[in-house]
């Protein structure tokens, strides 16, 4: 194996003279305690040119230079640092293991992408010198070559062909055997030899008889035979610096010094790795207890150190701390890929360090919670329409990658919107890259034992454009046996594993015309009639997904009807009802989604029916009727979004009634509603224009994989044919100034109840025009609030937004068209 | 492998020469900010709003100042460049923002708990040179901008190189920066004039239409007069602030509905069964029946 040896003459010294640079050139010694006594470790230069010798007594060498400066040797210190050195050096070599306290041996495998081992050895100095460190270094097959060469080489660079060792190892004086076999030297020197070369020369029969298997050893390695074996150093876990100050610190200057230090480490490691820090962690030890943390934040990941040491500095500046500062920790919390940076020619990244620099200052002096840069969050409340989020932006790049980058987002902005209109089963909102695409997650194969074995069940699912794909998993096990069909004309045709007939029988068809139909698995018929499935689709795709249950007398009915994209019928309703279940999934647009766990085991049964003709309704789980006559709900929509939350239980006699209906914009039922009434359960989603998801999981949310708070986007009263373009239509009709708490405006109305004029900024002005109303209502579990907006243009002022409370009828200012 | 060798030669060379084509090529540098109202970027002489300048945009509230600033913030978004917004009313309502074309990872909001705050901030942001527009906003604030704040906002506009749109309530302008004055013109538009300048030009007026501003659908999209629109007359009385459809059992039991009130309705003596006995359920359901 080929290894690069990096040899750093007195490492420890030249660690602190970079700590302390007023030391440079300067005598000075670092002494470690050997029993009881402190003797002197590693000397500089300037020290052992006058006459300071390693293991000297600390007196001994005082009296020679009586201002000698002595500082404590701390192995573990210097093989930390050590250890930083080598994973900076990763990006020259795949591993490294430390050969303390002065050298390292790197791996040489990938010298060929530096143009040969000369170049590797190269781009090792330069690194080297680039923390500061003047190294030599020799690229051998042995260990012991490619150390004693780096060590007692007459070269910075020394490479040695393979096989040729022994003559490499030739000219070197004996001491480059003492590092290894120390008790060999003084005997090989009273016998005259001077060089490995003169020792390789010898007899090896002579030389064990006179020094038995520690000379044999010696040697072998003074004839290029050594096969120590390469040990790579673990990397550490957690990217961590660490330095105790000589003395407590009150200033901030020794402060920058070891932050210098620390930083210049860390980002060597990052480096080597190529990573980037996101987020670090600056801990303050003080003296004698006690210490300060301090959060860095970067907008964009860096792994430059003079700018984290800026940002650094200014976020301790202001700090006032207790007791003074006697050690410094930097940990890093997060990073990320380095992608590093393309500049134009002749160009400095100035720009990202005065960034960096503006937004620590700024956060230091109004609060982290005063920067940030805003999401938009799919809520239909105007308020919660946006949510402040970290400010990171997007890395800009300059020249001719620039340009390169708008080709690239172009063309990925077309693909995005190409696969939109096919998407399936999916509720995207295209520009504003935020999918509102609900988790869903299938809970398949939930049984309701039947009590009524008659009716059975119908589900269709029909598409005749794209793809149609039924879950695996459906039994079919009544006595009317089961029907499926899944029927494409557009694209493929898969039917998944699992089906199940039973007793009677069952019919499965699986065509194709042209595109996809796949079914998939869990649903289960056991009634009498037996179930019948359908999955047809005109457009995009349909999917029949896992669990659904029929289990009643008069079985289920579900129908999954596109003609525009996609349907999904998620798992988990369940119709044990003695009617049977009927739940039509319909849409003339875009998405049509029933989602799992629907339940209706009532006499009465229920009744759900979730329409749009424009925009999104949401069905969301919780509201039980456990009356005797059941319970009905409503969600209707003119213009936003109507959302029925999971968990609605109809248990009682006259069963459930709910029904979800948009004329604007998207359908959403969530899981979970329970419909146990006699009659058992109709759901309707049917949708005109946009999209409907019905969403898995009802029974109870915590169950529910993969369950958050459905956020829809406010599509008021579009009629517009693609779904991004009015949802950015919904944006455009909200003001650019929003008020977080309504003022309320004192309106003069009319006979027919128009609004007249109102009291405005001082004085009563007269509408001049109006439009609206944009009807938002919406979580009716929650805090219900319904509002009709309108936008309203005054005498002497431009348009703002009012709305009318239906809850008090009084009119509020929420915002103004600035 | 003979023929790649001359090859090479030929390619270093004009990689050479595209690098001396690149470095000799003049460096397009972001001069202005054109917000894409014509008739607003016509007001300046640069052709839009002049980076390394300070602009005041002052008037009333809803007369299209914050439209305007939006606009010049997108425009810094599609160059790549970032903006700041310090928000010192704290009204900047970004889905709106996004719908005027700003990028909303380019965009920096500040805001301040302190209004004495928002002048240094915007100070801060304009030294560094990292943003390309910074717009504070004093509407609302009870801040009026000082002589000397101004001309050291003014001057570290131009140490930054970085646009300063300052949007200021009609009764507290600011002093020193070359102010446009706007005032709505009620469905038709907005009208902008610039009013203070040293460069000129003042009395320079356009009307810009609100579908200029607000491409598309905005907020006069779809508008009626007065009357046409009939509102749901407001209730004397507390409406029914129900959300739920009347229960369906509540109509079909309604003769018996007094059996399923719920107790804490009726008096405390007044309880059916309890406190009085129950009605005749004959009698109630009356003559027909029988």
């Amino acid at each position: 194996m080929r290894r690069i040896y990096v040899h750093l003459p007195r490492f420890p010294v030249q660690r602190r003279v970079m700590q302390t640079p007023s030391l440079a050139q300067k005598p000075l010694a670092l002494v470690e305690n050997v029993r009881g006594h402190l003797r002197v470790a590693f000397a500089s230069t300037a020290a052992l040119k006058a006459g300071v010798r390693v293991g000297m007594t600390r007196t001994a060498a005082c009296a020679l230079i009586p201002e000698l400066p002595c500082f404590d040797y701390d192995p573990a210190e210097e093989r930390a640092a050590l250890g930083s050195l080598g994973e900076a050096l990763l990006q020259c070599g795949p591993q490294f293991q430390l050969s303390p306290p002065e050298g390292l041996f790197l791996d040489a495998a990938a010298a060929h992408l530096f143009g040969g081992e000369e170049g590797l050895c190269r781009r090792v100095l330069e690194v080297c010198r680039t923390h500061g460190y003047r190294a030599k270094v020799a690229v051998a097959s042995e260990a012991f070559t490619a150390r004693a060469l780096a060590r007692y080489g007459a070269t910075r660079i020394c490479v040695v062909p393979f096989g040729q060792s022994a003559r490499a190892l030739a000219p070197l004086p004996l001491n480059a055997l003492a590092d290894v076999e120390p008790g060999l030297t003084a005997p090989l020197r009273a016998l005259g030899l001077g060089t490995l070369g003169e020792v390789a020369t010898l007899p090896p029969g002579a030389i064990v008889a006179r020094m038995g298997a520690e000379g044999l050893r010696g040697h072998r390695l003074c004839r290029g035979e050594d096969d120590t074996p390469f040990l790579a150093e673990p990397l550490a876990e957690v990217l961590e610096e660490q330095i105790d100050l000589d003395w407590p610190a009150e200033a901030m200057e020794p402060l920058l010094f070891g932050l210098k230090t620390l930083f210049d480490r860390l980002c060597g490691r990052l480096c080597g790795r190529g990573r980037a820090a996101v987020r670090l962690e600056l801990v303050l030890r003080l003296d004698p207890t006690g210490e300060e943390t301090v959060a860095l934040q970067l907008s964009r990941p860096s792994s430059q150190a003079r700018l984290l040491l800026d940002l650094a500095r200014h976020r301790i500046a202001d700090l006032t701390l207790p007791n003074p500062v006697a050690g410094l920790a930097i940990r890093v919390l997060e990073s990320s890929e380095d992608r590093g940076q393309q500049l134009p020619l002749g160009d400095a990244p100035q720009g990202d360090a005065a960034l960096e620099v503006v937004l620590s200052r700024l956060s230091t002096a109004l609060g982290e919670e005063a920067l940030f840069a805003s999401e938009l969050s799919y809520a239909h409340r105007p308020e919660g329409a946006w949510t402040p989020s970290p400010f990171r932006p997007p890395e800009r790049h300059r020249g001719l990658l620039e340009e390169v980058d708008r080709q690239v987002e172009g063309a990925a902005r077309v693909k995005e919107k190409a696969r939109g209109r096919a998407a399936s089963g999916k509720y995207v909102h295209g520009p504003l890259q935020h999918p509102v695409a609900m988790p869903i997650g299938a809970r398949p194969g939930e049984v309701d034992a039947a009590r009524d074995s008659t009716g059975g069940g119908e589900r269709d699912a029909r598409e005749c454009g794209g793809a149609v794909t039924a879950s695996t998993g459906m039994r079919d096990g009544g006595a009317g046996s089961g029907d499926h069909d899944a029927r494409a004309h557009g694209g493929a045709v898969a039917a998944s594993s699992g089906t199940r007939d039973g007793p009677c029988g069952g019919g499965r068809d699986t065509r194709e015309g042209g595109s996809g139909v796949t079914a998939s698995t869990g649903a289960r018929d056991i009634g009498a009639g037996g179930g019948d499935r359908d999955a047809w689709k005109s457009g995009g795709v349909v999917a029949g997904a896992p669990g659904t249950c029929d289990t009643g007398v008069g079985g289920g009915d579900r129908d999954a009807r596109v003609r525009g994209s996609a349907v999904t019928v998620l798992p988990g309703p369940r119709g044990a009802g003695t009617d049977g279940d009927g739940r039509d999934a319909r849409k003339g647009g875009a998405v049509v989604a029933g989602a799992p766990g629907t339940c209706d085991a009532g006499v009465g049964g229920g009744d759900h029916d979730a329409w749009a003709h424009r925009g999104a309704v949401t069905v969301l789980p919780g509201p039980r009727g456990a009356g005797t006559d059941g319970d009905g709900r409503d969600a209707w929509k003119s213009g936003g979004v109507v959302a029925g939350a999971p968990g609605t239980c109809d248990t009682g006699v006259g069963g459930g009634d709910r029904d979800a209906r948009v004329r604007g914009s998207a359908v959403t039922v969530l899981p979970g509603s329970l419909g146990a009434g006699t009659d058992g359960d109709g759901r309707d989603a049917r949708e005109n224009g946009t999209s409907v998801i019905a969403l898995p999981g009802g029974r109870a949310d915590a169950d529910v994989p993969g369950w958050r708070e459905p956020r829809m986007g406010t599509v008021a009263g579009t009629a517009g044919p693609a779904r991004d373009e009015s949802i950015l239509d919904t944006f455009r009709e909200r003001p650019v100034r929003f008020f977080e708490r309504a003022a309320t405006l004192e309106a003069e109305v009319g006979q027919g109840g128009e609004l007249l004029s109102a009291r405005l900024l001082g004085k009563r002005r007269r509408v001049q025009a109006v439009a609206g109303p944009e009807r938002l209502v919406g979580d009716w579990w929650e805090a219900a609030f319904a509002r009709d907006y309108y936008r309203v243009c005054f005498e002497g002022l431009g348009p703002v937004w009012i709305y009318r409370d239906e809850r008090d009828g009084r009119f509020y200012l929420h915002g103004m068209f600035d | 492998m003979d023929g790649a060798a001359a090859k090479s030669p030929a390619v270093v060379e004009r990689l050479r020469e595209e690098i001396r084509r690149l470095q000799a090529a003049p460096r397009s540098y972001l001069a202005v900010l054109r917000t894409g109202v014509k008739a607003f970027d016509a007001l300046f002489p640069e052709g839009g709003l002049p980076l390394g300048a300070a602009v005041e945009l002052w008037g009333e509230a809803a007369s299209g100042r914050t439209s305007l600033a939006l606009r010049a913030v997108a425009a810094a978004g599609r160059e790549q460049r970032l903006s700041a917004w310090v928000d010192g009313p704290r009204e900047l309502y970004p889905p709106a923002a996004s719908a005027l074309g700003v990028d909303l990872s380019r965009l920096l909001i500040v805001r301040p708990q302190a209004p004495g705050k928002l002048v240094w901030t915007a100070v801060q942001l304009l030294r560094s040179g990292a943003f390309a527009c910074v717009v504070l906003d004093l509407t609302h604030t009870g801040v009026r901008l000082q002589l000397s704040e101004g001309r050291k906002l003014q001057d570290a506009a131009q140490k930054g190189g970085t646009l300063l749109v300052l949007l200021t309530p009609k009764n507290a302008p600011g002093d020193g920066l070359m102010r446009l004055a706007t005032e709505a013109e009620g469905v038709t538009g907005l009208k902008v004039e610039l009013v203070r300048s040293r460069r000129g030009a003042i009395g320079r007026r356009a009307l810009i239409r609100w579908d200029a501003l607000y491409p598309g659908r905005g907020p006069v999209y779809r508008y009626e007069a007065p009357g046409t629109k009939i509102w749901p007359p407001p209730a004397a009385d507390a409406p029914d602030l129900s959300f739920e459809r009347p229960k369906s059992w509540r109509e079909r039991n309604e003769s018996v509905r007094h059996r399923v009130m719920p107790c804490s309705v009726l008096g405390a003596g007044d309880r059916p069964g309890r406190d009085r006995p129950l009605p005749s359920l004959g009698r109630e359901m009356g003559a027909g029946v029988h």
